[in-house]
């Protein structure tokens, strides 16, 4: 992991001139970013965590909405992940009652394999450990919510109370201490099932075993891997909705 | 199958409308930078007070731009953390290496470029006047040579603005309306409507006296091509920008619509316009109203592309709500900081005086 970027490094050492160039075309090639060079940011290093969500089992009861919210004490009206539910009625031309049914997609940071918003953080707050996870560290934060913009998944925001970045962790500070993640912990159903990819004998990976046919992720086509998998998923909704908007505040309320 | 959104949070704003006038300030400067220097190439032909407000929109803009841009961070006070913590694989922080050298450069053309207006207050009534002559910093005359390397190493600079500030947006593989080169060159060749607005505005706060402080014939053909060239890229550009949107097309969605339009007519307003009514001996309310229209082109470009995009959702249906805030991350923000611009703007213009003015051109045609 960390090979690429000293890599990169010694490539723009090259000429300090060519460095925007350089910049932008790893950036945008593949390169992975992951600003972990320090030692406090290597996290459980040998591990790479991930979730499996079942939406077979999620009953959008938003009980890991609130778990989190508890947990991580985001301000009010902001999530690190949150349950959207979807009215869906098929128009499959049959002629009797039309039966509607929900679907709900819980959402969180997915923990990117090639994460876009850590290679556009100007001031390296925000990498990721080797074991995978995601990381703002907001007391380095300038909070110039370039990383806000480059995540496709809507997965972060400007924290009102800290005025920094901030993101689901998968609990990394329960984690580190054997603990399951609070969303993880609260799951009704037990839709949410953290692991480690890399142990082969763990839940995450008998269940990506499994259901090997059935396993989706959010907008593969960005090429961000992500390392939250869905179980049961409908491939209308894996990158954009096509569908009726919410109905929000009107104009002139908080948004 | 339907489908309708029944629970989804709204996503809040990230960038604020710091950021719009940021980028509108930041490009009036760049393109002003790279008038100016066009300019001093037809200096029999421009006037000094054509160059005068062209380098005094840079400086200032190159002044005011930066102060926006630390609005836009939600902690301002962390700014030096880009010092700090150099990333050269983001944009944003080589922007923040480029800019202060940019802001310097500028500062240092208009300085070079009105000496001349400076020393000549050395022997004004005024007090204040006599004190602020010293900023000339010696009676040494600026040679036109030392003037045009100058601005020309702030033009190098100028694009070195131009380039970031572009890819610092077109980086965000996220948004594929900002993810395409229409949306940096639609910023660019917008930013010289801004410019030209801005200048036309010190112009007009210049003390005027006489004939000879009208725009000269070359003055006006300058501004004329240059707005109608860039309304016509713009132009050109817009349909180009638009259809680069996979979700949903924005030609068919009523409010995209609307923006669209409202964009399309605002800059085909500013060709017609000058086209129509820009004489070298046009009235200063005719000027007026020319440059408030190349103004709110400018400005109405950067907020549908930048604060408007920001209100589709990446992953649902949306719009995201947004309502322009009554506070200083809103409507208080905008107001300030063009308020500033104006009180910089009418502080410098008194450097200067009607009469002056040709003698400070032949002076530096001499060297
Ligand atoms: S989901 Fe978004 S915030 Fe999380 S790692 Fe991926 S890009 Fe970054
Ligand atoms: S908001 Fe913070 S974490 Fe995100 S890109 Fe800016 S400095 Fe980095």
């Amino acid at each position: 992991m960390d090979s690429n970027k000293r890599r990169f490094l010694s490539a723009i050492t090259a000429g300090a001139a060519l460095i925007p160039i350089v910049g932008v075309n790893t950036a945008t090639a593949g390169t992975i970013i992951r600003n972990n060079d320090e030692p406090d940011r290597k996290g459980q290093v040998g591990k790479r965590y991930a979730m499996v969500v079942d939406l077979r089992k999620c009953v959008g009861c938003q009980a890991c909405t609130v778990g989190c919210s508890i947990e991580n004490q985001a301000p009010i009206g902001q999530f690190r992940t949150t349950v959207k539910q979807y009215e869906v009625t098929l128009n499959d031309g049959s002629q009797g009652v039309k039966e509607v049914k929900s679907f709900m997609l819980p959402r969180l940071c997915n923990h990117c394999e090639n994460p876009p918003c850590v290679a556009v953080c100007p001031v390296q707050a925000t990498f990721q450990r080797e074991d995978g996870i995601v990381m703002v560290d907001n007391s380095r934060c300038v909070a110039c919510a370039y990383c806000v913009q480059a995540c496709p998944y809507d997965a972060r925001f400007i924290n009102e109370e800290t005025l920094t970045a901030d993101k689901c962790t998968f609990c990394a500070h329960r984690l580190e201490k054997g603990l399951l993640p609070a969303c993880v912990e609260t799951c009704v159903g037990g839709a949410r099932v953290i692991g480690d990819l890399n142990d082969p004998s763990s839940e995450i990976n008998r269940l990506l075993k499994e259901n090997h046919q059935d396993i989706k992720v959010l907008k593969p086509e960005e090429n961000t891997k992500p390392h939250v998998f869905y179980i049961g998923m409908d491939e209308r909704f894996t990158s954009h909705i096509e569908g009726k908007p919410a109905i929000y505040d009107p104009k002139g309320g908080e948004a | 199958m339907n489908i309708t959104e029944v629970l989804v949070p709204a996503q809040q704003m990230a960038w604020l409308p710091w950021a719009t006038q940021y980028f509108f300030f930041i490009g009036s400067a760049y393109a002003a930078a790279m008038l100016f220097l066009l300019t001093l190439f037809f200096k029999k032909h421009t006037s000094h007070r054509l160059r005068a407000a062209l380098v005094l929109t840079l400086a200032i803009c190159a002044i005011v731009g930066p102060l926006a841009l630390t609005g836009d961070l939600h902690q301002p006070g962390r700014a030096w953390h880009f010092y700090a913590y150099i990333t050269p694989w983001s944009w944003m922080s080589m922007g923040s290496f480029f800019l202060p050298v940019f802001s310097g450069l500028s500062v240092v053309t208009a300085w070079l470029y009105l000496r001349d207006d400076l020393m000549s207050f050395k022997d004004s009534d005024s007090k204040v006047f006599r004190t602020v002559s010293k900023l000339s910093l010696g009676q040494w005359k600026t040679s036109a040579k030392m003037m045009l390397s100058v601005a020309a190493i702030t033009v190098i600079s100028s694009v070195s603005i131009a380039f970031y500030t572009g890819a610092e947006i077109a980086a965000v593989h996220a948004r594929p309306l900002w993810d395409q080169p229409a949306s940096p060159l639609l910023w660019f060749t917008t930013a010289f409507l801004g410019a030209v607005g801005l200048s036309l505005i010190i112009w007009l706060l210049f003390p005027q006296k006489e004939a000879s402080d009208r725009l000269s014939k070359t003055d006006v053909r300058l501004i004329k091509q240059t707005t109608i060239l860039s309304s016509i890229l713009a132009l050109i550009l817009i349909p180009i920008w638009a259809s680069n949107n996979p979700s949903f097309s924005l030609f068919d969605d009523s409010q995209w619509a609307s923006n669209l339009t409202l964009l399309a007519v605002s800059i085909l307003s500013c060709a017609v316009l000058v086209q129509l009514t820009l004489r070298h001996n046009s009235s200063n309310f005719v000027l007026l109203c020319n440059a408030l229209m190349l103004l709110a082109a400018c400005w109405i470009t950067r907020w549908i592309t930048m604060m408007e995009v920001q209100t589709i959702p990446k992953f649902d249906v949306g719009p995201y709500p947004y309502s322009l805030p009554m506070d200083s991350s809103g409507l208080l923000g905008i107001v300030g900081m063009l308020g500033l611009w104006m009180a910089l703007a009418m502080l410098a213009s008194e450097l200067v005086q009607p009469k002056r003015s040709q003698s400070a051109d032949t002076a530096l045609t001499n060297h």
